[in-house]
């Protein structure tokens, strides 16, 4: 058998000669060409149909519908029976014994009292931090059920319009991010709820934290869901129980109470206790007592695809992609670029170019399409630019798409601001 | 904007069209797409900001411009043909005849010329960029937006992967009898 003549240095040398090829029209030719083509993009864009705003208004029509008979069980008071993730306080009696529990460290006999009181059964008022977690579990894999969508329409979960929100407002509920993790523990996720009640947001916090089964989506508990969170004076409390917070937990801390406290709604500080008194001890920062959680820097908003196929927004400063690009127009074209190093993958299709432009605080993107045909895909892509948009505080973002093999399709008007990330129970 | 065409088009319209072609295979495609990389390019020139050099920031259009059509052609094949499902997208085979510049080649540049597109995508890019275009490791993961390892990685792979498929071919082995290369 005669061996192989083909050595890489020959590859290699003969890659090199290989005969150069020619464009032969003169330059004139070439431009004429391009104006050509320049006109006919024109006139296109003057035939514009409107089609992408009218699908956003079915889709709009179609959230209306489906919010609708809900809004109306509510008036009935059935809807309570239906989502124990948005019950208000008076409705839950675990988690209110739970809650009422934290009174006990700061109140002393006021606070014993008021949880036998509330509590239905003996258990309840032997309750400690320590022990609460295994008390809730159960709890928990009931009211996920429950609050979650069926699993095919789940895949997904996008951001809320301001516009959708203040319907949601109207109807009395508020929305609360809380941050989960990753199995491997190094993106932190911000999930936002929709809950009923007029209560101060870190109340808020606590009962998402007792009701929502982040494994049913792909993610992890965190150490908040090891702590008593509660509004104390217009400030958030966390009462962690003694040893608590292992080594890997206190570095996440500051990335889970910056996106918990500091993304939807703005504490400056959290203060934490250990079983009632001051302090917690990690073994990053030592003893504190409490934190400063403005520091979240956003960036721009990746894809994170969890282990149940749930895919979620991140942004950089939650994957731990170290400092986040200065300006908006740097974000989006970091987002643009493969990244091979992590579980994330970008919402800008390759082969899809964006323009970014900011004039007069109006941020302009040109989204140039040709091969993106899957709506949720695009919705993705749209979601993920306004999410890094409002990590910047860009407030008005018009986008323009472009997509070429079906004609110019064109939104002018500035997009509606979002709300939270990853609302999971619309 | 003309006076802006005139000059890109007596610096780089020869390169692009040669990259484009060697990356499509087919003339009147690349004319056809070296018109849109020079529409491209005009929208964007004024936002260039110049912390790449004009040289890879317009490969990079011209890049960009041409995956497209690739994939484009290559999902139009599969819904006419009914190809199979299971092609990797990344590998896009086409069977465009030999231009005539490759007429008076020896056969084996002509074997290298079908062995490249046996490549995948990315390994076509590094082997057009890198030797056909002579750019350099770092221009060429400029253009590429990776970095300049993955450029090297990905170019030995390349060229390992030429000389396995250069070596299953049959025309070439008889050659080598014959002494031709």
């Amino acid at each position: 058998m005669a061996s192989s003549k083909w050595t890489e240095d020959k590859i290699e040398n003969e890659l090199e000669k290989m005969p150069v090829i020619q464009d032969l029209r003169s330059k004139e030719v070439v431009y004429q060409e391009i104006e050509k083509r320049l006109q006919e993009k024109n006139v296109r864009r003057l035939k514009k149909t409107w089609i992408f705003p009218g699908v956003i208004a079915a889709c709009a029509v179609g959230i209306l519908l489906y919010i609708t008979p809900d809004l109306l069980n509510e008036s009935n008071g059935a809807s309570e029976q239906k989502s124990p993730a948005v019950h208000e306080q008076k409705d839950h009696p675990k988690k209110t014994a739970s809650t009422d529990h934290t009174k006990t460290h700061s109140q002393g006999n006021d606070g014993t009292k008021a949880t036998a009181k509330k509590g239905t059964d003996g258990k309840n008022n032997q309750e400690t931090p320590a022990t609460r977690e295994a008390s809730r579990a159960k709890e928990r894999e009931v009211a996920t059920a429950a609050v979650l969508p069926p699993v095919t329409e789940r895949k997904y979960s996008s951001p809320l319009t301001e516009e959708e929100m203040q319907k949601q407002r109207a109807a009395g509920r508020s929305l609360v991010t809380v941050a989960y993790t990753n199995d491997a523990e190094d993106v932190v996720i911000p999930i936002s709820f929709l809950v009923k009640g007029d209560r101060p947001y870190a109340d808020k916090v606590d009962q998402v934290l007792q009701t929502f089964q982040p494994e049913k989506v792909g993610l992890k508990p965190t150490i908040l869901n090891k702590a008593i969170v509660k509004d104390d004076d217009g400030k958030a409390v966390l009462d962690f129980p003694k040893g608590a917070i292992t080594s890997s937990e206190s570095k996440l801390l500051p990335k889970l109470l910056g996106y918990t406290f500091a993304y939807d709604y703005k504490y400056s500080t959290v203060n934490f206790l250990t079983d009632g008194q001051p302090g917690v001890t990690t073994d990053e920062q030592g003893t504190l007592e409490n934190m400063n959680v403005q520091d979240v820097k956003g960036g721009p908003a990746y894809v994170y695809t969890s282990s149940t196929g749930n895919q979620f927004l991140v942004d950089s400063f939650g994957a731990g992609k170290g400092t986040p690009p200065a300006s908006f127009t740097n974000a989006l074209q970091e987002l643009s670029k493969e990244d091979e190093s992590q579980a994330l993958s970008s919402p800008i299709p390759e082969g899809t170019d964006l323009e970014t432009t900011v004039a007069s605080g109006i941020a302009k993107v040109n989204v140039e399409d040709y091969t993106l045909k899957n709506e949720e895909k695009k919705q993705q892509m749209i979601d993920a630019i306004l999410v890094t948009a409002k990590n910047y505080h860009q407030s008005e973002v018009a986008i323009d798409y472009d997509e070429q093999e079906a004609g110019m399709k064109e939104v002018k008007k500035p997009y509606p601001a979002i709300v939270g990330v990853n609302v999971i129970n619309k | 904007m003309k006076d802006v065409f005139e000059r890109l088009y007596e610096e780089y319209h020869q390169p692009l069209f040669q990259f484009i072609f060697y990356m499509v295979r087919n003339k009147e495609a690349a004319e056809d797409i070296v018109q849109e990389v020079y529409i491209k390019v005009m929208k964007a020139y004024s936002s260039f900001a110049g912390k790449s050099s004009e040289k890879t920031w317009l490969f990079s259009i011209a890049r960009h411009v041409t995956i497209d059509w690739l994939r484009k052609q290559n999902r139009r094949k599969k819904r006419v043909l009914f190809f199979s499902i299971g092609e990797s997208e990344d590998r896009l085979v086409q069977n465009d005849p030999l231009p005539d510049e490759f007429l008076t080649q020896k056969e084996s540049v002509k074997e290298l010329y079908h062995a490249l597109y046996k490549c995948t995508l990315p390994q076509q890019q590094v082997i057009v960029l890198r030797y056909i275009q002579s750019l350099s490791i770092a221009e060429t993961a400029a253009v590429l937006g990776w970095t300049e390892s993955k450029v090297k990685t990905t170019q030995h792979r390349a060229i390992k992967g030429l000389k396995s498929f250069l070596d299953e071919t049959p025309g070439l082995k008889e050659e080598w009898k014959d002494g031709v290369i």
